[in-house]
């Protein structure tokens, strides 16, 4: 080895020059490597963040999913354009002894959404639905349900909206003009 | 044939002439005769199951883990076990499975080996 | 026990049953994870619809129980976890035998799909309904998280 070096070091010149020429030369490797590399990289960083952004925005801009409690009052407005509402992400829970959009009072309701109408017969059963439900918020009108709204039912749902007349619960389902 | 027809004739006296008028032009001519007949007998096992309900092989072979030695080591130990119950497994399955719950997998009752072999 | 569960393999390519649509291992090369695709049985909520079981086997098979799972989020019924997809059912469980078969178990959770034991409960809601005998709202709902899941 340390003979091969000193043979080496006698053709000092040849040595610099195959040198130099190997270090040019993986120096431009590596240099071409980041210039492909790097703007790629960045690139797909980009669309990453681009696409979380997004969906951030999607997640801001979803409405609320909503449960309402479907009591008297409710079931008395049958002229009132419910349907309307069964295309958002909605469920209606009847209690028990009222009728909402009842197909035997001539009510046609498009299968596709029909689903989002849960009738009960028990209060506790109304309430079982809300809690495996989980919706955003939800909509009753406390004063109307049997025994008022359970303590616990807060745990199942962010925001309990306890409405108090039907003026209140037209700021909820608002007339389209 | 003939005890049949004695009955008959001390019951009803008054045929006894015809009867025995008919009995002997039978003897005399023959409407069947056998001339030659085959034997045909079916046999099973004699127990609940025939396949071990837990590997299920035979039960009178080798269980699923003894086959494959089965072929290269005739004398290999392999039985049959029977249960009170009278439901059989092979012994080397039914002693894994008891280890899990001491009951049959038949029955659920708990098992009490009543015999062993083939 | 591996070759018992190829004797199923091979039993199961003759199947034919009203509510198992199909029964097969997800590799042929790997006999101990299966797919089953299920009809929710006639006359109950689930009928119309069609579930995915997945089942899979240990090593100490039969002497052990299968596992089996339904999809996340895909089964709303009182003895399933509807977040996990996990069964409660007795012969899964302390009443396991090993006389039973991988076809026996996909017909025992057709059956569980008709006859939900509110007792053993994996979805506390579901089976309160049950309890509270308000079979109209355990239709409704189970309806509402089958149509809603399959969005």
């Amino acid at each position: 080895m340390t003979t091969d070096h000193r043979r080496l070091t006698r053709n000092g010149s040849l040595v610099r020059t195959v040198g130099t020429g190997v270090v040019l030369a993986i120096g431009a490797g590596i240099a071409c490597w980041y210039w492909w590399r790097g703007p790629n990289a960045s690139q797909e960083t980009n669309r990453l963040q681009q696409k979380e952004e997004e969906e951030h925005r999607k997640e801001r801009e979803k409405e609320p999913s909503r449960c309402v409690i479907v009591t008297k009052t409710l079931s008395e407005m049958k002229d009132f354009d419910w349907q309307k509402f069964l295309k958002d992400d909605i469920v209606f829970i009847v209690v028990p002894g009222e009728t909402f959009l009842d197909p035997s009072q001539g009510f046609e309701i498009d299968p596709k959404v029909g689903y989002k109408i849960i009738r009960c017969d028990t209060i506790l059963g109304v309430w079982s639905c809300v809690k495996s439900l989980k919706k955003d918020s939800l909509i009753v009108i406390g004063d109307e349900v049997e025994g008022g709204i359970p303590d616990d039912i807060s745990n199942f749902t962010k925001n309990i909206r306890d409405v108090k007349s039907k003026e209140e619960l037209l700021t909820i389902f608002p007339i389209p003009f | 044939m003939s005890d049949a027809d004695k009955m008959e004739i001390d019951a009803e006296g008054i045929e006894e002439q015809q009867q025995e008028a008919q009995t002997e032009s039978l003897q005399k001519k023959k409407k069947f005769e056998i001339k030659k007949w085959t034997a045909v007998a079916f046999w099973s096992w004699d127990i609940a199951v025939d396949n071990c309900a837990i590997c299920r092989n035979h039960i009178m072979e080798p269980c699923i883990e003894c086959q494959p030695k089965a072929m290269t080591d005739p004398d290999n130990e392999c039985v049959a076990a029977w249960g009170v119950c009278n439901h059989a497994f092979h012994l080397h399955c039914i002693n894994k499975w008891i280890k899990t719950r001491d009951a049959c997998p038949l029955d659920n009752q708990p098992w009490q080996l009543a015999r062993c072999g083939r | 026990m591996e070759s018992r569960i190829l004797k199923e393999y091979k039993d199961s390519r003759s199947l034919q049953s009203q509510y198992i649509l199909a029964l097969d291992p997800i590799s042929t090369d790997d006999l101990t994870h299966w797919e089953c695709t299920i009809k929710g049985p006639l006359h109950s909520p689930f009928a119309n619809h069609t579930f995915k079981l997945r089942i899979d086997i240990p090593q100490t098979y039969p002497l052990t129980t299968p596992i089996c799972k339904f999809e996340p989020f895909a089964m709303p019924h009182p003895n399933v976890n509807f977040e996990t997809g996990e069964i409660c059912l007795d012969i899964l469980d302390t009443n396991w035998s090993p006389v039973f078969n991988i076809q026996y178990i996909v017909e025992a959770i057709v059956w569980l799909l008709n006859e939900p034991n509110f007792k053993s409960p994996l979805n506390l809601d579901l089976a309160n309904l049950l309890r509270f005998d308000d079979l109209k709202a355990y239709h409704d709902l189970i309806s509402y998280h089958l149509n809603n899941s399959a969005k």
